[in-house]
Order: C-alpha cells, then sequence, then structure tokens
C-alpha cells in the first residue's frame, strides 16, 4: 500500500504533520493565555455592592 | 487607631460589605465578588484601606468572612496557575520540540538531498516560524502563571493580615 510513496513523500509530510502539530499546540496555549473579559464594570459593581447591610457594622458614605 | 468615621465607596468597602452580606445569607454574585477581590488583592491602597475598615467595624466576624473569602480566592488562583504550568509543561514544551524537530529534519533532508529547491526553502521557514510560534506562545503561558502566582500570594498575605487585624482588635490594642 506504502510501497508506491517515495522517499520524499514521506519526509515532507511527516515535517508538515510535526509542523502543524505544532502549530494547533501553540494556537491553543495563545487562547488559554489570553485574559478573561470583564464580567462587568467595577466601577458599577462597587457602586451597586450592598451597603445597606453595614448600617450597624460599618459607616459608608452614601455617594461614591 | 481611630478610622475615618466615614469610609468611601470603593472596592476595599464594598467587599466588606459583600462579606457582611454572605453572612447574613444574601447571595452575592461569584463573578462580581471575583472580581472585586482582584481589584483588592493587588492595590496598596485598597489594602490598607480594607485593613481600616475592618478595624472600624464593630462585627467581630466580619474580617473572619472577609479572610475566608480571600482564601478561598488565593485557592483559585493556585488552582489556575497549576493548570497553566500543566498546558506550560506538557503542550507547550513538546509544540517547541515537534517544531525543533521538523526544522532539523528538513535541514536533514535538504543537505542529504532528499528534497531539493523550493520544498526544501519552504520546510525549513515552515518548521522555523513554527519554532518560533510555539515560544512565543509559551512566553505568554508563563506570563498568565506568573501573574496567577503573584496573586495567590498577596490574597493569602491580605487574609493573614485581616486576621491579625482582628486578633489586635480584639485585645484592644
Amino acid at each position: 500500500m506504502f510501497e508506491a510513496m517515495g522517499l520524499e513523500t514521506v519526509i515532507v509530510s511527516t515535517i508538515i504533520g510535526a509542523c502543524a502539530l505544532s502549530f494547533g499546540a501553540s494556537a491553543y496555549l495563545f487562547m488559554r493565555a489570553r485574559p478573561q473579559p470583564a464580567a462587568k464594570d467595577l466601577d458599577k459593581i462597587v457602586k451597586n455592592a450592598p451597603y445597606h447591610r453595614l448600617h450597624n457594622v460599618l459607616k459608608v458614605e452614601a455617594g461614591s | 487607631m481611630k478610622g475615618p468615621l466615614k469610609f468611601k465607596r470603593r472596592p476595599a468597602t464594598a467587599l466588606v460589605a459583600m462579606a457582611n452580606s454572605l453572612s447574613m445569607g444574601d447571595a452575592v454574585p461569584g463573578d462580581e465578588l471575583r472580581q472585586i477581590i482582584g481589584a483588592v488583592v493587588p492595590d496598596r491602597a485598597e489594602r490598607a484601606a480594607l485593613l481600616a475598615a475592618l478595624r472600624a467595624s464593630n462585627d467581630p466576624d466580619c474580617g473572619l468572612a472577609v479572610a475566608d473569602l480571600l482564601t478561598a480566592y488565593a485557592t483559585e488562583a493556585a488552582k489556575a496557575e497549576a493548570q497553566a504550568r500543566d498546558a506550560d509543561q506538557v503542550i507547550g514544551q513538546w509544540a517547541q520540540r515537534l517544531a525543533a524537530g521538523a526544522l532539523l529534519a528538513s535541514f536533514g533532508a535538504a543537505i542529504a538531498g532528499t528534497v531539493a529547491g523550493g520544498l526544501a526553502f519552504g520546510l525549513t521557514l515552515l518548521s522555523f516560524s513554527g519554532f518560533i510560534f510555539a515560544t512565543a506562545s509559551r512566553i505568554g503561558g508563563r506570563g498568565k502563571m506568573r501573574r496567577r502566582a503573584q496573586d495567590r500570594d498577596s490574597a493569602d498575605s491580605l487574609a493573614r493580615h485581616v486576621l491579625e487585624a482582628g486578633k489586635l482588635k480584639q485585645e484592644g490594642k
């Protein structure tokens, strides 16, 4: 089945396959390293935190 | 230590409010909590404000709840760091080795004359760019790993300081 393949074909396809695998793995690593986008704006979270629960524990200004 | 009478609305006080709310049985969205802790932990001013707010609070359990949240965040960061290290050592290292092997093989084939001309040049170029791409992706992954390790250390130390602040307050110092 493989006897008809020349040495050149075997070597070229092996090198191209190894490079494709390496590229795929690197692309996966790049995707992992990308920082996750923030779910919400930090200022909005700070503004809407449950401060009403702190009324007799800690005094926090009403405005931002 | 006498803190200011009123604290501003900032990530540190938002964290205290969320911890207090959680200890009273209210639900707080996990992603908001994570984002607030992520804003408090690396910032010196927020860390100082958190310690001051906890010393000024009237509830001694508040510090414990905050310290527990910080420890949970540190554990999460440690897990993410371990995952990033695994990906770097298992995938990153082998991607680099595979590309380096392909580069050597293409050199060998070109020198032996099995592959010649434009094809040999193309293969060498392909494997060389694969090696550079793999190295760049490893550098990016290791940067993330380092950031997570820093987060873990900072959250750990802040949790320790929060507990210390609670102890000092109880002793009336």
